[in-house]
């Protein structure tokens, strides 16, 4: 379902220009999304593993984005065993050195990757695991901090990353600039991007206009609008019950109108998730045909994913219907890089419900005004 | 046209010709190409046709359909001999010999292969379900569909009337073998097909030329649909509209006027699916990504054959790229069949009177697949039918042919050939082992250059 390259011939512009980086050096990988940047480093990682077949690590920020990775992978010579994430690379390291840690009962995950990283501080400290293994491809970079990216510059001789600033949804300050600039070399900004019609790409335009050093993407978008023309919607405000019923009888329709692809229903915490899926699981016209990524029966071979905006972070979609979005407000300083981040997880369609009214970015994003002068009748009461 | 040695017989002597050579010197050999065959031969004689990279034994039998019917069984009855016998040989009439001659292959490259492949993969997965994985496919697979005999037939250049007998000939074999497909389907595909065979000889067409062609054929049929014209048109002035939208956009319009032509008169077998086929073609032009929804149509419709009419129209815009999709599946289809025909397991007059007493499945036949049978439905054209895993697949001994059950009637006519059998036992077994060291047969040779 997914769009992995299989030939050399559909790289483009400076894309090519990874492939030729010597496999000993440190380099890191920037583009917008939908340039490429993680298949990029597939290939590297491929390249690594034809070359040497040693033991390196694909790190991934969530285990969905592993999931996903490793569905690419099939593609490649190297086993999907080789993409873990962080807290399970983690999880290796202090095992060979007799230092694993276990999961206490009832701890949450998030204490659990604490304890974990305090484990794995506390053995580099002791002089151990340097550089464990030949190299670390670390995806989705911007989301780990200063000493995350530290731990990682200790465990491998060479790493290679993949960033995209304005994704960076997990926390506000940049770490990478300056962790880059102490040893990256190369370091390659892709230009041009494939995946995201161009219609959505004019809503993450207009979401990041002016913030983050944002280069607008309209103009360096390969996607061609005349194989597949894109649409971004928004839909009149209703309650959840109505938005949830209302992409139902659209992914019925996506179902039909796009077999063979995966359309994703986002929402922005884990409080609408369970409301939604509660009632789309059931819905008959999608029997079977739907599943839920943070249920422990998540099956990936189902075309509709339904997911929160976190875990849609690296994961592609052919439609993306975003509910409840009114509630990205709950992530403040970060809303506009999670809007951003969910918008962009949109191949060819993109539909937003909500019921309150949505963050001023996103609505003007969604809503363009026109170039019309406006009369003074039009100035008084609701409907222009 | 490949030309023949021929020798008439009498039915008599056609055994000794098999086996030994020719009884008597004063036997008449010609070198003919099939168009200088006479058209009447002698009451009750045969031919037997040689050609020449084959010495052993004749390439074909050709009698009158009742003289076939007497001399097959004789054959058949012989211990020691192939079975089917007509693995060795074939077995034509007079009349399938002038409609080989009347043939007329169309230009390398002109025959719209494309067009063919989609039947195939659209007849499969109305047969099969939408379960087909078409990187799965074997070229076998399609061998054992209509669609491929129809492809054939366009290859060869072979008539309507030719053509007829084909489907006829196919249609009574699936029969016989208990393949299973609608009458409705068996119409519809040969309505597509000859459909496809008028198309112009352009590398691809563009669903304006589809769709035009599609009038242009339907107004020259005898049966032509009336509806089906005024409905094309609007069909056409709607197509139109279909620029500058977003797929869900182009499929809303799409289902809205495959609704039309649901509601609409067209009554004729085929027009229906051919137009319904065509629409949904249109929701993503060249893509076979809607196999699955043409196969639902064909239930909601009742119309078997739409997800022909979809690959068709598929392979017609697509153009010869289409042969590449499912991993060079229709690639696979013309190097493993279609332009290099396989040498059949049986002739289809012989399995009509094995298939008159005893399933198909259950005869002892020798086949060069162990699970499929192929059967020459008309001359050069065959067509492969699935007869269930043989016990040589699951690793036990292969089926070893048996004698056939001979009638009172039959029995008296053996009796009659002059040769005793016990003789025809020894000859046979010096036929075997000639054939099977590739070794003309001692004695006289069996023709002269013309």
């Amino acid at each position: 379902m997914s769009e992995w390259w299989v030939d050399e011939s559909q790289l483009k512009g400076n894309q090519l220009e990874v492939l030729d980086v010597e496999l000993d050096k440190d380099l890191a990988i920037f583009g917008p999304p939908g340039s490429g940047k993680t298949n990029l480093m597939m290939l590297r990682a491929n390249h690594l593993n034809i070359t040497d077949n040693p033991e390196f690590y694909v790190v991934t920020y969530t285990s969905l984005l592993a999931e996903f990775m490793r569905r690419g992978a099939t593609q490649y010579s190297f086993p999907g065993n080789k993409i873990r994430t962080q807290a399970k690379l983690f999880e290796i390291v202090l095992g060979d050195h007799g230092r694993m840690i276990e999961r206490r009962p009832n701890e949450g995950f998030t204490d659990y990757q604490d304890r974990l990283f305090a484990a794995m501080t506390a053995l580099i400290a002791d002089g151990k695991a340097k550089n464990s293994f030949p190299a670390l491809f670390i995806d989705e970079a911007q989301d780990y901090s200063q000493a995350q990216l530290q731990v990682f510059r200790h465990l491998a001789k060479n790493i290679t990353l993949a960033a995209d600033v304005r994704q960076g949804i997990y926390k506000t300050e940049n770490c990478l600039d300056g962790f880059i600039r102490g040893f990256c070399d190369p370091v390659i900004s892709l230009k041009y991007h494939f995946r995201t019609g161009k219609n959505i790409i004019a809503v993450a335009d207009q979401i990041m206009k002016d913030k983050f050093d944002h280069i607008p993407m309209l103009d360096t978008s390969q996607y061609s609008e005349e194989s597949q023309k894109s649409t971004a919607e928004v839909e009149d405000p209703c309650p959840l019950g109505d938005q949830i019923d209302k992409a139902v009888d659209r992914l019925a329709k996506q179902l039909k109108v796009y077999p063979n692809e995966l359309l994703g229903v986002l929402v922005p915490r884990m409080e609408e998730l369970a409301q939604v899926w509660e009632r789309i699981k059931v819905a008959p016209a999608l029997a079977g045909k739907v599943t839920n990524t943070r249920e422990r029966d998540f099956d990936p071979s189902c075309p509709i994913w339904i997911t929160t905006i976190h875990s849609a972070k690296g994961l592609e979609f052919r439609c993306v219907h975003i509910l409840s979005a009114e509630r990205i407000d709950k992530f403040n300083e970060r809303a506009r890089r999670l809007a951003f981040t969910a918008v962009t997880r949109a191949k060819t369609a993109l539909v937003v419900y909500h019921h309150e009214d949505l963050l001023p970015f996103f609505s003007a994003a969604l809503r363009p005004g026109t170039a019309a002068r406006v009369s003074r009748s039009q100035l008084f009461g609701k409907k222009a | 046209m490949t030309p023949y040695h021929v020798i008439e017989v009498s039915q008599k002597d056609v055994l000794r010709y098999f086996l030994v050579g020719p009884a008597s010197s004063s036997s008449q050999e010609a070198l003919l190409m099939p168009d200088e065959i006479p058209e009447r031969i002698a009451d009750g004689a045969c031919l037997l046709l040689w050609k020449r990279d084959l010495p052993i034994v004749p390439y074909a039998l050709a009698a009158e359909p009742d003289v076939l019917k007497r001399v097959l069984p004789k054959l058949m009855a012989l211990p020691s001999l192939a079975a089917p016998v007509t693995s060795l040989f074939r077995a034509w009439t007079i009349d399938d010999i002038h409609a080989l001659s009347r043939r007329r292959p169309p230009e390398p490259g002109h025959a719209r292969l494309e067009a063919f492949v989609g039947l195939m993969i659209g007849e499969l997965i109305t047969r099969i379900g939408p379960q087909l994985d078409l990187k799965a496919l074997s070229s076998s697979s399609a061998r054992r569909t209509l669609a491929y005999v129809l492809a054939s037939l366009q290859i060869a250049g072979a008539g309507v009337q030719e053509t007829a007998v084909a489907v006829n000939n196919w249609t009574r074999a699936a029969e016989l073998t208990q393949t299973q497909i609608s009458s409705e389907l068996i119409q519809t595909l040969a309505r597509l097909s000859s459909f496809a065979q008028a198309l112009p000889s352009t590398p691809r067409l563009s669903h304006y030329q589809i769709a035009a062609s599609m009038r242009d054929w339907e107004s020259e049929q005898r049966d032509g649909d009336l509806y089906f014209g005024r409905l094309l048109e609007q069909v056409i002035s709607a197509v139109g509209s279909l620029k500058d939208v977003s797929r869900e956009q182009r499929f809303d319009v799409l289902m809205a006027l495959i609704q039309t032509v649901q509601r609409s008169g067209i009554q004729r077998t085929g027009s229906l699916q051919m137009m319904v086929g065509y629409l949904l073609s249109l929701i993503e032009p060249g893509s076979l990504d809607f196999l699955p929804l043409s196969y639902e149509m064909e239930d909601v419709m009742s119309a078997p054959g739409i997800a022909c009419a979809y690959a068709m129209c598929a392979g017609l815009i697509s153009g010869k790229e289409f042969l590449m999709r499912g991993a060079g599946l229709g690639v696979h289809i013309a190097l493993s069949g279609l332009l290099q025909p396989r040498a059949p397991d049986i002739s289809y007059q012989e399995l009509q009177i094995l298939g008159r007493s005893t399933a198909v499945s259950e005869l002892p036949l020798r086949t060069s697949v162990p699970s499929l049978l192929e059967v020459e439905l008309i001359p050069e054209i065959s067509a492969a039918f699935f007869i269930g895993q043989r016990k040589n697949e699951q690793g036990g001994q292969e089926a070893q042919p048996r004698g056939i059950e001979l009638d009172a009637h039959q029995v008296a006519d053996l009796e009659r050939i002059t040769i005793g059998l016990e003789e025809l036992g020894h000859l046979a077994e010096r036929l075997r082992a000639s054939v099977l060291h590739e070794e003309p047969p001692k004695g006289k040779r069996l023709y002269k250059k013309k």
